[in-house]
């Protein structure tokens, strides 16, 4: 394949597109701000949940109709990866404490109304402790979503990137990317590493035919020289988020759990070893700054309040960091001559990233049918409503 | 039909909150349809010292402009009346204004809010010039208080923040309606159902203040509108004056028919 791509952002996004290309043999050109290891992503920051349900009172109907679609589209994506099994669909459970009994009922009410095709099967106590028996001891009822997983999110990191460098693709880490110029036939990518002196500039300048921006909250805009105009990012925002992981071998939890909280959906995501994410607040923020103290005393006392094991816990990490999100807290792919912005995937990277893949997918094809992704009509696409019409 | 606030008139009695919608979008269609020119916001856990909640602050604000109302910052959060005072003057500097919704809590299980803080505060931010629209519980001497101090709005709780249990003691709302009669009574927190914000405004409230009751609804749009029926019901249902309560049936036909050996019945 001739077609010269370039993907801009090495996150989730940026490297799923990235492989997609690469088994269909082209030979993409990746840009990355960050290392290989995307330690500085939202992606890496992520807990991996992939519960469209769990998520279904805060979201619009599509991103769990998404959700459900990229649940079936997630293990033909990964057979081919290295490594091991990242993705598991053993469901998730809900919980609730006493003084939450409200919300708990409404979401069950909500589910069963909105989602009868689905399964949602209440348990008791005994059923709880049948399931999970770490944690039926200190719930009286939960509620179990068996079609419901998740994915071990930064061991899928880096087999993306071993995958990819082995694919001996160009992937310039550590360098960022000054200036996207989209012209009517190509883009035109400025770019300069990280670590190059401030002295001798070290700017590059590449054309290609295609470019994909990938970049969330770290996306600008892009000068548009047929029109003058710079294509609309401007409703993107950031949503800061905290998380923990925990290291704690005493606590034996095998599905996502989530706790019915007031203010956030909280989670508690085991990564396998005694290993636990546990998150998320969600603050209309981007500030970037370090954990606050009362993030960290509602996220541990949530975890406590579910095992007390986690009492004896040790923090491994503590992060924070900033989801990009649209008005409508629905992802966007934004065409602008021959540059495409995938964006806007909030904190449903996981969730719901196959299909929106699926999407980039069907507009690689067309220029690869048409030679350009001029006057296209997007209409046919399956989820045709990611794409607004620019 | 006008609802006044530190001499500025708004065409409807609906103050609305601006948190826990699922997104902006959502927040902006349902505070459009409420009708509101008043919304809340809180800023005391975006960083607000570097300005990190620009951007949805921005978004807010245009909502705002859109509907010719104003901004009402709250110090949601804050736990002494020094917290309080702090995040007030920073509100004012970040939103150009000099109202603030003064909310000092005193308990962290309920959220009740603590009547000697917000008391001091409330006496310090009026000496600075603020406006003060000070959350508080239901009792009349407090609201007396707060009003002595120069507070033109009060604003007592129908139940706590987020319970949506409605107004859970209609006696002392009533009484502080009957021996405030010139301040601006506004039923703030606990509203869940359109119908508890129509019994505020047939007790004489002069406008209701809520944020969960909306946001946390299955359809938050359609909500609203209902919200603002119901403050339209409640106030002419109030204007109107409402017929006394009687022990015994009142037919409202004629009874001259009735044979005279029945009439010892009723």
């Amino acid at each position: 394949m001739n077609i010269n791509i370039a993907i801009i952002g090495a996150g989730l996004m940026g490297r799923l597109i990235a492989l997609s290309l690469t088994r269909q043999g082209y030979k993409p050109t990746l840009i990355d701000k960050d290392d290989t290891n995307a330690r500085n992503s939202a992606a890496y920051a992520a807990a991996g949940l992939l519960t469209p349900l769990g998520e279904a009172m805060h979201c619009e109907p599509n991103i769990v109709e998404m959700g459900m679609e990229s649940l079936k589209l997630w293990p033909e994506l990964l057979t081919t990866l290295n490594g091991e099994s990242f993705f598991q669909q053993d469901g998730a459970i809900m919980v609730s404490h006493t003084q939450d009994q409200g919300d708990y009922l409404h979401f069950a009410r909500y589910i069963k109304e909105h989602y009868p095709q689905h399964h949602v099967n209440s348990l008791n106590r005994s059923q709880l402790e049948a399931l999970e028996p770490d944690i039926g001891r200190a719930f009286n009822q939960a509620l179990f979503l068996p079609e419901e997983g998740q994915i071990d999110n930064r061991k899928l990191l880096i087999a993306l990137a071993t995958e990819l460098e082995q694919a001996d693709i160009q992937w310039l880490s550590n360098t960022e990317v000054v200036e996207i110029i989209s012209n009517i036939e190509n883009t035109q990518v400025s770019y300069k590493g990280l670590d190059v002196e401030p002295l001798n500039n070290g700017c590059v300048t590449q054309t290609f035919d295609l470019v994909i921006d990938c970049r969330g909250t770290g996306a600008k805009p892009v000068k548009n020289l047929t029109d003058n105009k710079q294509s609309t990012l401007s409703d993107l925002r950031a949503v800061r988020g905290e998380v923990f992981r925990l290291y704690a071998p005493n606590v034996n939890i095998s599905r996502p759990i989530r706790l019915m909280h007031p203010r956030y959906q909280l989670y508690i995501a085991p990564k396998g070893d005694g290993h636990f994410a546990v998150g998320a607040t969600e603050i209309e923020s981007d500030d970037m700054s370090p954990m606050t103290v009362r993030s960290a005393m509602e996220l541990l006392s949530a975890a406590y309040s579910v095992h007390a094991g986690f009492a004896e816990a040790h923090i491994e990490q503590s992060i924070s960091q900033c989801r990009p999100a649209f008005s409508h807290n629905q992802p966007q792919i934004i065409v602008n001559n021959q540059t495409v912005h995938v964006n806007g995937l909030y904190r449903h990277g996981y969730l719901i990233s196959p299909v929106v893949l699926a999407q980039v997918n069907e507009l690689i094809n067309l220029h690869h049918s048409s030679g350009s992704l001029k006057h296209s009509d997007y209409s046919h696409f399956k989820y045709s409503h990611l794409l607004p019409i620019s | 039909m006008s609802l006044t606030i530190y001499g500025q008139q708004l065409d409807s009695r609906l103050l609305i909150g601006s948190a826990l919608y699922s997104s902006p979008q959502v927040m902006k269609e349902a505070i459009l349809a409420s009708g509101s020119q008043v919304v809340t916001l809180s800023l005391k856990r975006q960083n607000p010292a570097d300005n990190s909640g620009a951007k949805i602050w921005q978004y807010i604000q245009d909502i705002v402009t859109q509907t010719n109302g104003f901004l009402l910052p709250n110090t949601a959060g804050c736990k002494n009346a020094k917290e309080a005072i702090t995040l007030a003057r920073m509100s004012q500097e970040i939103f150009n204004t000099d109202w603030i919704k003064l909310e000092v809590i005193g308990d962290d299980y309920n959220l009740q809010p603590d009547p000697i803080e917000l008391l001091k505060a409330t006496e310090q931010l009026i000496s600075e010039g603020f406006k003060v629209l000070p959350y508080c519980t239901d009792d009349l001497v407090l609201c007396q208080r707060l009003s002595d101090l120069g507070c033109e709005v009060v604003m007592p709780w129908a139940s706590p923040i987020g319970t949506g249990k409605g107004l859970m003691n209609p006696y002392n709302l009533e009484t502080i309606r009957l021996r405030l009669p010139n301040t601006t009574l506004i039923l703030d927190a606990g509203i869940g159902k359109p119908s508890d914000a129509c019994l505020a405004m047939e007790m004489g409230y002069d406008g209701v203040l809520l944020n969960s009751a909306v946001a946390l609804a299955d359809d938050p749009v359609v909500m609203a509108k209902a919200f603002a029926l119901a403050l339209q019901a409640g106030e002419f249902g109030y204007s109107g004056g409402t017929m006394p309560e009687r022990q015994t049936a009142h037919p409202s036909t004629p009874t001259l028919d009735t044979p005279f050996w029945h009439q010892n019945e009723a």
